[in-house]
Parts: structure tokens; C-alpha cells; sequence
């Protein structure tokens, strides 16, 4: 899911220098309450923590908080509509996805986002992902194995390794698997070591972001 | 389905008064319920199957290696040429119950006439070894006790011991203290019934109140090499106690907390945050509801699940929410400082708001900063050292709440003392009485 | 409604108490002091940064539920003197006060008067000179750590009077010898000692610390306690008893045989602790002519029945040396045995 962590508190409060009565702290109930960074109980301190700076700086600010199911849906920001249209600022929580969509709905708004919005991973421990997957459009993990060169390959390399791994971790930060080393080895484990001297030609990177933002139209449900 | 009192995992004890089946660990692929009702699929044969029963108990044995490639074990013993000898301790000291192995065969060659050598560094007493040690003696058994570096084993016929008082060779069948290795079925069976597995790979961590065979989770016990083999001092009196309280549960299980904890399934995300972090495998998955839910007879109402949720959809049936009610709040874990303040009987702390909570883990974030609004309020909070939780781990998810506020605190150039944490033990009520004084006077 | 009399409010003899009251039978308590705790009421807790697992947790609580509890009567500074009948209706004549008093109707009967300290039977201590050095029992040391002050006395926070900067365990005082009449090892000294050591050190950082021991035991349920653990933890050890004790004007000086080499050393140090032996309990002849049981070589007590036979059971350390955890567990365990007898019901 997508993974997002929360901004530092100095730059938060940064953002939250201007004139305003009333700000919203909204969380999002779906990948970054997965992710522990924004759901009801990140916002909950995150208002408790806001309620005090403000006391202290002598502003008059009333902070409303909420936490609705998905960011990334109309119909759940529109259960909340008045609480978004109450307040002079909304502090979101959700990832940057929703900060935008909010946005959207609500375009006098001003929006701010708390939290960074990094990558698609899974959970490899309790408080701790790992990317996976970079949503480059067009999917070639039948021919490595399962396990993704654009992802897990520092350098997205598709025809083999660079060579400067050591002991198996990657040049580029030593905690990081060398990712051709694990194509390699899962290969090995399920006798496709071959597929290694197939050459692959170059990817259409059209599909990835580098074709510009990107837009999905499932035809089964979408219209055209 | 019939209902088992106990399923055995890997080797049975064969009580002949309960109604138990015997299972081997990897032929078990799942295990849902709790105490007086557990449900395992197993698989036999390609076919699955569920069985139901009251408790499991874990009982694999060990992995049991030579230290040394070409040596054998006394495990391998069978009819050695003499001279006999038995060599302990090479790596690091022997656990009590393979020296007590080690002594007995010595003991019985030597009864038998054979020439018997015992060289150890350091020989480790359980119940009655004292008692072999001294019948080795009168056999004949030749004691003797090295020192760390300097004895060489040459081959598996020959040794030489070389200390500055002392040059010693000798040469005749050499039979080694096994090494002991976890099962390697261990670290699945932890997963299976969602148990805490120690650093070194068994299922009980190191935390007095698992003593002697408790891995956490209420009815699934852990024997033999399930356990650290340091705390194996008295494996027949435990297997006797493991299956004494068995019995006597039966007719009797209640649950130990008299509220129940709840999930809101709206609000329940599936993260598994509440399953992975709970010491007592008190939750799972209700796939009809679509939320995590809370075991109530597993439960032992440590509240960490519901401050370590992400959605704040674990409360408590019934509870309200406290008021704040003073500028100067303490919270106590009952288990630790509250059990101290009691033994400081009538003391002088009455004009503190103080509260108790089941365990650190129960410590929500909000509830914490609620405390702390205005300028003049300070919150402090007490609980047990590091690995002398009642609930295991919980008392690390409370440090991280204090942690992180501490963290916004320093970052929004608040003063640090706002908020403390400190760990102290039941036992520690003097300690208690002047922490109180000092902070009191935001001396501390 | 089933009655249970427990002796000894002990952890062993509370441990049982709390759970036969929990499922419901009536229980008597019967303790010659006027409170429950026994040998260890006086203990301290180790832990510096991290639990060091010396069991003292488990028995606050439990105290504290048999002390609440309505279910148990509790009989302080009363002693049993008589015991007849059999299984199932057992008449106790209990002496209070010096005077033959109570009698108690009992169904079944628990056993847990536990066991002597050595300092108890060995007595007294080298004299030191006050203020630069001391001489301890272990039992004295955590007499000290109960009054600990951490965050009161950040300096000293035993309130020795001095910071001391080499400390010496001596173990197996009391076991292990034919002198002192005890042939078998006590097996919880190391643990407690390399705690002790451990603890110390914490408390004063420069301090040097050694054990001298005949073997190593293993530390109950910490993770195994070795020669390797000890030399992480930067604590010295010596393989053998010292040979002499001796008490200068410059602090205590002891005189040992090093067996690596052979030769005599000596080490001064201004901190001495003296482990000590668990010996058989006071009362473990006087029950063993009373009740069906007999004595074992070193003086404690085991069952030539079964307790579900003969209707008495014993619990705790009334059986041998154990740790504070093994005194729980039996008390427990002679609980649970109870109970099961007639499901829990209160019917026989």
C-alpha cells in the first residue's frame, strides 16, 4: 500500500504560521492509518500537540479534528463536507493523493499536507516497508522471477547486474539488497536461471511517469 | 466434533486421565480460538482436517549437534573402548539437564568397571545431579576440571590439557557434551499461534512471568526444547505442573478481565498492528466482520492493542472517557509502581491526581497530551523496567507513546520535564517515595 | 464446602492459598510471623536499567491478593503443634500467642514452612573496620537493596556509608561442604550473585567486581549464565573457596590458590558478600515425625505417598533448594492437585 510517514513537527508548524481561527486536522482511514502515520490516532495527537503550540504562541485557534475512511473517494469527504467547509485551514493527514483531491472539492481551501508521501511497499516488520513496486505500467515479473529490477535494482537496471554490490547489498546504501543478486537466487531456487541470457530490449518507459501523469480508464465500468 | 483436553505438538506426555492426540509440528498449518477453544488444521496425507481441543501443549525436542565435526556426543555412547572419556564445556558452559545426562552414563560405565575420565569446567546442578555426582565419584570416575583454553581435543581418540601447573595427555574414546540447537519447526509454530519467539529461537522469552512453561497466550504451554534450555532446571517438575494446571482449568475457565475490549469494525483498517504487537494472542481476524476481534477469555486486558491502534478502533465496553482533574498527573502501572505506593502504606501523595493503568502499553498519545495543555501541567509516568513486564512487551509501547511526545514536546520548545517517564519495580517504595517528593517540587 | 489448611505464608504456602481461594474453597493460613512473606519479605529488586529476572515481581501481588482475600483466613504468629486424622479430615491444634488455641477441621493440608538461611545457623562475621569496608550476607545485601534510592541517593544509592571499589562474592557458604552439613549445592547463589554483581556495578561505576565459586550454576531463567557471560559483563571469577579471611587496618585481605598456576594469591578488597546456602527448614524433623515422611540425606523432606493418598502435600523450598519462581510453581502445582480431586466443585 502506499506509504507516507509524517513531517517533521517544526516544518508543520512552519506552515501553520499564517492568520486563521479554525483549523481542521482531517486523517485518512485507509494506507496511512496502515501505515501509522495519519490515521485518528496520529491526528489525534498531532491536534493535542497543535492545541499546546498555539497556547503558548497566545493564538486563538479552535482545532476541529476528523478521520474519514478514504481521502481518495468523493463521497467520503463529502459526509464531512461541512466540517471541511467550517475551517480556515485544513491540516491533512492523508497522502498526498488526498491532500489534492481535497483540494478538488473544497478549491477556497487552503491545504496543507503533514505527512511525506514516498512509495508503494509491504510490511516487512511492525513500523517498518519496503518498496516494492514503482508502478512503471508495464509489468515484467514473469521474467525475473518475482522480484522487480525497476523496483529493487537501485539503478532500474533490466539486463543484469552493475557489479558494484558487496556481499550482496547494493552500492548505493549497504542496508539495501543488491536487487539482481535476489533475481538471481530466487531464478536459481525455481530453475529459470536461463531467462538471464534473454536480453531484454529497452522499456517503454511511456507507461511509467515519464509519459506525464498518468490516467487509468477501466472499460468495463468507465465510460469511452 | 469431539473436543480434546490437550493436542500435543510433536511428542506426547500420554496423560492417561485427559483425552489428547499427539500432532507433529509441520504436519499443523493453522490455529485460531483460545483457551478452551482452539481449532487446528492440520494436514495429513494431502488431506486437511480440524481438530478441536482446550489447550496445545509444545513439546519438540532439541537439535542436538557435536561441537566438534569428527567427535561424537554421549548421545551416540554405545559400547566405547576404554579408556571413556567424557569431555563438557568446550564452547561455554553446559546446561544443567545434558550434564546430568553426562554424569548418569559416566556413573553407570564406571559401575560397570569401565575406566572413566569426566573433564568439565564447570559442573551445572539441578535437582538430584548433586546427588550423581557424588555416586560418580564412589564409581571411580576420574574428575577433572579445565580451564577455558587450555584442553585440545586431537582427533576423537586423544586430548591434551596444558595448564601452567599441569601437562596432561591422554588417549580413549572421547564422547562430547551435545551442543543444543532450537527446532527448527519453532519459529513457524510462533507464527501459527501468533507467540512471542525469544532472540536465541524458542518460544518463551526471557520474562519471569512465563515461568516455567508459559509462552503468553493462555492454554499453549511450551516444554522440553520449546524453552531456553538455561531454564530447564526441573523438566518432570514442570511437565507435572504444565499438566497439573491443565486439569484443574478444565471445569474452569474464566476470563481474567471483568470488561470486554472491542473492535468498531467501521473503523478497523485490517493493518494487524493490534495481532502483531499483542504478547498474549488475544486477537484475530473475523473475517465475517471484516475487523480484528478481541478474544476475551485470551485477553488479559493489558490495553496495549488499544493504543497501539492506528484507528482508534479498540475501546473499552462501557468506559468513559477520564476528565482531567489536576495540573499535576501521575500514571502508574499496577503492576510495578502502584504495588510499590501500596507498600508505602498511608503517604503523603494524596493532592496528586494519580491513576493506575493494567500496563505501560495502555498509555494513548491523547490521553497523555491531555494532560499536558495547560502551562502549568506536568504528567508523570511510572511503570517496570525493561523485560519485567507482566505483558511482556507492553511496556515498550508506552515508552514509545512518552518518546514520542517527549519528541513534539523538544520540537516545539516546550520544557523537557512536562512529561517522565521512570522504571521501577514493586519492591522499590523508598525510591518511589523520594521520585514523588522531588517531582512534586519539579525538582526531579 | 471443602477446607484447605496451608503452612507457612511463604511465597510457596501464598502462591497455593491464592489459587485454591480463587476457585472457590476455603483456605487457613498459617504463619508464625505476623506477616506473610517469609524469607524473602526482606528482598530488594536488582534491576538497574533492565529486569535482571530475579523473581521478586511475581511476589508483591500475590502477597497482596492472600492479604485481601476474605476466602483465606490468615493466622498470624501461630504455629501447628498437633496434627491427627486422615485424608479428608485432618484436626490441627494450633498454638498462638503461647497458648494451645485454635483447633482446625481441614479436608487436606499443604505443607510450606520453608527453609533456614545459613546466616541464620553460621551466625556471626569478621569485624571490619567501620566505614572503609564491610562484610555481607547476601540475605543483608538485599536487605540494603530493598531500601535502595536511586533517584534519592544517586552516589550511593545503597547508603554504604563509602563508595567501594573492589567487591568480592564468595559463593557456596553453606553448600557444598561436609563441614557444614551440606553436601548439596543451593543452585539459586550464582544467580543471585551475578545479579548482585551486576547491580553493583551499575551503582558504582568504578567498581571491580569477582566471584569466587567451586562451579557455576546456571541463573534459573535468565538467558544462560557462563564463564563468557561473566567476562562480557567485566566480572572477575575465581575457580575455588579461598583458603583465609583476613581483617587489616586497611581493609579485608583474602588468600586463595589460584589452580591455574598453583600459587597462593592474595586480593584486598572493601566489600565482601557471602553467599548463603538454603538449609533445610526448623521445622522439617518435627513434621517428619508427625506426618508420614521422611527425611532425605541433606535434611529435607520428600513424601513416601502421594499427596491425592495421604491428603498432605508439600509446596516450596520444605523439599530442597529453589528459586523464588520453583516456590511459586509447587505452591501452585499442590493447588491445582486439589483442585482437580473433585472438579473443582467443592465435593469431594
Amino acid at each position: 500500500m502506499i506509504v507516507a510517514e509524517q513531517k517533521k513537527l517544526e516544518e508543520i508548524v512552519e506552515m501553520l504560521k499564517g492568520d486563521f481561527k479554525t483549523l481542521l486536522i482531517s486523517g485518512c482511514g485507509t494506507c496511512v492509518t496502515v501505515s501509522l502515520s495519519g490515521g485518528e490516532r496520529e491526528v489525534e495527537a498531532m491536534a493535542g500537540l497543535l492545541n499546546m503550540h498555539f497556547s503558548q504562541a497566545g493564538r486563538q485557534v479552535k482545532i476541529e479534528t476528523n478521520t474519514i475512511k478514504r481521502h481518495c473517494d468523493f463521497e467520503f469527504i463529502d459526509e464531512a463536507e461541512e466540517e471541511f467547509k467550517n475551517a480556515d485551514l485544513i491540516l491533512s493527514m492523508a497522502c498526498g493523493v488526498g491532500v489534492q483531491h481535497l483540494v478538488e472539492r473544497f478549491p477556497e481551501k487552503v491545504v496543507v499536507p503533514a505527512l511525506n508521501t514516498s512509495f508503494y511497499g509491504a510490511t516487512t516488520a511492525i513500523g517498518e516497508w519496503q518498496e516494492r513496486c514503482l508502478g512503471c505500467g508495464d509489468c515484467v515479473l514473469d521474467k525475473y522471477g518475482g522480484v522487480c529490477p525497476v523496483a529493487r535494482c537501485s539503478k532500474s537496471l533490466l539486463n543484469g547486474p552493475c557489479g558494484g554490490s558487496q556481499e550482496g547489498y547494493c552500492e548505493v546504501d549497504p542496508e539495501t539488497d543488491c536487487g539482481w543478486e535476489l533475481i538471481f537466487k530466487r531464478l536459481q531456487s525455481i530453475n529459470m536461471l536461463e531467462n538471464v541470457m534473454e536480453y531484454d530490449e529497452p522499456k517503454n518507459w511511456q507507461t511509467f511517469r515519464d509519459g506525464g501523469p498518468r490516467k487509468m480508464r477501466n472499460k468495463e465500468y468507465g465510460n469511452g | 466434533m469431539e473436543m480434546y483436553d490437550v493436542v500435543f505438538i510433536g511428542n506426547s506426555l500420554q496423560p492417561s486421565d485427559l483425552k489428547s492426540i499427539c500432532v507433529e509440528p509441520d504436519m499443523l498449518l493453522a490455529c485460531k480460538g483460545e483457551l478452551g477453544n482452539f481449532t487446528l488444521r492440520i494436514q495429513k496425507e494431502k488431506e486437511t482436517q480440524e481438530i478441536k481441543t482446550r489447550t496445545v501443549i509444545i513439546n519438540l525436542l532439541d537439535i542436538r549437534e557435536s561441537p566438534l565435526a569428527e567427535v561424537p556426543t554421549w548421545d551416540e555412547l554405545q559400547e566405547p573402548e576404554e579408556p571413556v572419556i567424557f569431555l563438557q564445556d568446550l564452547k561455554d558452559l553446559t546446561p544443567a539437564q545434558i550434564n546430568g545426562k553426562g554424569l548418569e552414563l559416566a556413573r553407570d560405565l564406571a559401575q560397570k568397571g569401565k575406566s572413566v575420565y569426566y573433564f568439565y569446567r564447570s559442573l551445572r546442578f539441578n535437582r538430584r545431579n548433586d546427588e550423581l555426582y557424588e555416586k560418580a565419584r564412589r564409581a571411580g570416575v576420574v574428575f577433572y576440571q579445565y580451564r577455558n583454553g587450555d584442553l585440545e581435543v586431537k582427533g576423537s581418540d586423544g586430548l591434551i590439557c596444558e595448564s601452567p601447573a599441569m601437562e596432561l595427555e591422554l588417549h580413549g574414546t572421547i564422547f562430547l557434551a551435545p551442543d543444543l540447537k532450537p527446532n527448527m519447526q519453532l519459529e513457524r509454530l510462533a507464527r501459527i499461534f501468533n507467540i512471542r519467539i525469544s532472540p536465541e529461537g524458542y518460544l518463551q522469552v526471557e520474562n519471569v512471568h512465563l515461568q516455567p512453561t508459559y509462552t503468553g497466550k493462555r492454554g499453549v504451554y511450551a516444554l522440553e526444547g520449546a524453552r531456553n534450555p538455561a531454564g530447564r532446571t526441573d523438566p518432570d517438575q514442570e511437565e507435572a505442573f504444565t499438566l497439573a494446571e491443565i486439569r484443574s482449568l478444565l471445569s474452569n475457565i474464566n476470563p481474567l478481565t471483568e470488561e470486554e475490549r472491542v473492535v468498531d469494525a467501521e473503523k478497523c483498517a485490517f493493518c494487524y498492528t493490534c495481532y502483531r504487537v499483542c504478547s498474549h494472542g488475544a486477537l484475530e481476524p473475523d473475517w465475517e466482520e471484516d475487523a480484528m476481534k478481541v478474544l476475551q477469555i485470551a485477553c488479559q486486558g493489558c490495553d496495549t492493542c488499544l493504543n497501539v491502534c492506528p484507528a482508534g478502533a479498540i475501546s473499552i465496553e462501557g468506559r468513559e472517557e477520564k476528565k482531567k482533574e489536576a495540573n499535576l498527573k501521575v500514571f502508574m502501572c499496577e503492576n510495578s509502581a502502584a504495588t510499590a505506593l501500596q507498600r508505602l502504606g498511608k503517604n503523603g501523595f494524596s493532592d496528586l491526581d494519580i491513576e493506575n493503568v493494567p500496563c505501560l502499553g495502555s498509555l494513548k498519545k491523547k490521553d497523555l497530551l491531555q494532560h499536558l495543555q495547560k502551562s502549568e501541567d506536568r504528567v508523570l509516568v511510572l511503570g517496570c523496567f525493561e523485560e519485567a513486564c507482566k505483558h511482556l512487551f507492553g511496556e515498550r509501547w508506552g515508552d514509545k507513546s512518552v518518546k514520542d511526545i517527549q519528541k513534539g514536546l523538544k520540537a516545539l520548545h516546550f520544557k523537557e520535564d512536562r512529561l517522565t517517564l521512570l522504571r521501577l519495580s514493586p519492591r522499590m517504595e523508598k525510591d518511589l517515595e523520594k521520585i514523588l517528593s522531588l517531582w512534586k517540587e519539579g525538582n526531579l | 464446602m471443602r477446607k484447605i489448611a496451608v503452612v507457612g505464608g511463604g511465597m510457596a504456602g501464598s502462591a497455593a492459598a491464592r489459587e485454591l481461594s480463587a476457585r472457590g474453597l476455603q483456605v487457613v493460613l498459617i504463619e508464625k510471623t505476623k506477616e506473610l512473606g517469609g524469607n524473602i519479605r526482606e528482598y530488594g529488586c536488582k534491576a538497574t536499567e533492565i529486569c535482571t529476572k530475579c523473581n521478586l515481581c511475581l511476589v508483591d501481588q500475590i502477597l497482596q491478593e492472600v492479604q485481601e482475600s476474605k476466602q483465606i483466613k490468615k493466622l498470624y504468629e501461630s504455629k501447628v503443634r498437633d496434627l491427627r486424622g486422615q485424608a479428608g479430615h485432618f484436626t490441627l491444634t494450633i498454638e498462638r500467642d503461647g497458648r494451645l488455641e485454635d483447633i482446625e477441621e481441614v479436608d487436606q493440608l499443604i505443607l510450606a514452612t520453608g527453609f533456614t538461611k545459613w546466616s541464620q545457623i553460621e551466625g556471626g562475621l569478621p569485624e571490619v573496620p567501620p566505614g572503609t569496608s564491610r562484610v555481607l550476607w547476601a540475605s543483608e545485601l538485599e536487605e540494603l537493596l530493598l531500601e535502595r534510592k536511586d533517584r534519592g541517593n544517586i552516589e550511593d544509592p545503597l547508603s554504604l556509608g563509602y563508595i567501594p571499589e573492589k567487591v568480592v562474592f564468595l559463593q557456596c557458604n553453606g553448600s557444598r561442604s561436609i563441614k557444614e552439613r551440606a553436601r548439596f549445592c543451593s543452585r539459586v547463589c550464582c544467580g543471585y550473585s551475578f545479579r548482585m554483581a551486576m547491580t553493583l556495578k551499575k551503582f558504582y561505576p568504578e567498581l571491580d567486581a569477582s566471584l569466587f565459586f567451586i562451579d557455576l550454576q546456571t541463573g534459573g531463567n535468565i538467558q544462560d549464565l557462563s564463564f563468557r557471560r561473566l567476562e562480557q559483563e567485566g566480572i572477575g571469577y575465581m575457580n575455588c573457596k579461598p583458603i583465609k579471611l583476613k581483617e587489616t587496618e586497611s581493609g579485608l585481605i583474602i588468600t586463595y590458590e589460584d589452580r591455574s598456576t598453583g600459587k597462593i594469591e592474595e586480593v584486598q578488597v572493601d566489600l565482601l558478600i557471602l553467599s548463603e546456602g538454603m538449609h533445610p527448614g526448623a521445622q522439617n524433623q518435627f513434621w517428619a515425625e508427625l506426618c508420614n515422611f521422611q527425611l532425605d540425606d541433606d535434611g529435607f523432606l520428600y513424601p513416601l505417598e502421594e499427596g491425592e493418598e495421604s491428603g498432605i502435600f508439600l509446596a516450596g523450598s520444605i523439599t530442597g533448594p529453589g528459586s523464588i519462581a520453583d516456590a511459586v510453581k509447587s505452591g501452585k502445582n499442590a493447588a491445582y492437585r486439589i483442585i482437580s480431586r473433585q472438579g473443582g466443585d467443592g465435593n469431594v
